[in-house]
């Protein structure tokens, strides 16, 4: 697996040969990231191939004295948003937010309902504002740094990591209420 | 209450995808940005700087003539007397160096604030 360092020359040396390096990186990463927002397959397929087209476009506008992980999470949480503001009537649901929508798992044909630990969790998350859920699942699932997380939300650092500790309480608290 | 640990569940999550998902998606997003070329790099954030550097040196040799015309032209007596000499000063002026201070004047961003 190439570095991001790798798929940044490639793209500018051979954008398509150089793309392909990046799908092959973040495909996957990208989707998990937004199917654990939006809940439903075909939501995170959409703004899974969104993300990438606008990845491909802007991509001469990322900086590269930033993360290139955190600039593409960052499209990717934005779409994922976007996608949340149009099931409420608005143009992106807000950090502060908690989507009602993903709060019951909707049926779905791609969803395992019998581990019910991982859907516990999983509706504990989403119980969470987003800005806690986003702390919470790009620091557990994704590892990203706190900083990295930071130039996702536009918040710092340590307003992150507030907001992870604060989210892994509340699941705790979720998850012994309903064992 | 029962307890709960995060290591019982570690990353195992409820979601699944169909088989083939990601190379499938990986090619549709292929034939996407097939059609979709790439923005060039903004160029403001270039020309802010120059903008900025500008007004910047703009400013500054305005200063530099205002400030030179009052020390000149300050009357010794009457310090109400001081526009009046900056104004005389003015109207001394080629027209040329008139018309490039009004338009320094009128292009600096920051004199209406």
């Amino acid at each position: 697996m190439h570095n991001d360092k790798d798929i940044i020359k490639a793209v500018q040396a051979d954008p398509e040969h150089g793309f392909r390096l990046l799908l092959k990186r973040y495909s996957e990463p990208v989707y998990w990231h937004i199917r654990r927002l939006v809940v439903a397959h075909d939501d995170a397929q959409d703004a899974s191939q969104e993300t990438f087209v606008r990845v491909f476009r802007h991509f001469r506008q990322y900086d590269s004295k930033q993360s290139f992980k955190a600039w593409v999470f960052k499209i990717a949480t934005n779409e994922a948003l976007r996608l949340l503001g149009k099931r409420s009537g608005k143009v992106m649901v807000s950090l502060d937010d908690t989507p009602e929508e993903t709060l019951n798992m909707k049926a779905d044909e791609y969803f395992d309902y019998s581990d019910a630990l991982s859907v516990k969790l999983q509706q504990a998350v989403h119980a969470l504002p987003v800005k806690q859920q986003l702390a919470f699942n790009m620091r557990y699932y994704d590892e990203l740094s706190y900083k990295e997380i930071a130039a996702v939300t536009g918040s710092t650092a340590a307003n992150v990591k507030m907001n992870y500790h604060v989210a892994k309480e509340k699941i705790v608290k979720f998850m012994k209420s309903n064992i | 209450m029962e307890q709960f640990d995060f290591n019982d569940v570690g990353r195992r999550m409820p979601y699944q995808v169909p088989d083939g998902f990601f190379s499938s998606i990986e090619e549709k997003i292929m034939q996407h940005v097939a059609d979709s070329p790439m923005e060039e790099a903004p160029a403001h954030s270039i020309s802010r700087v120059k903008i900025l550097w500008r007004t910047l040196i703009s400013t500054a040799a305005v200063a530099a003539i205002v400030i030179g015309l009052w020390v000149v032209f300050q009357p010794k007596d009457s310090a109400a007397a001081d526009f009046a000499a900056v104004e005389k000063a003015f109207d001394q002026l080629s027209p040329e160096d008139q018309a490039f201070l009004l338009q320094v004047y009128e292009d600096d961003a920051f004199m209406d604030e």
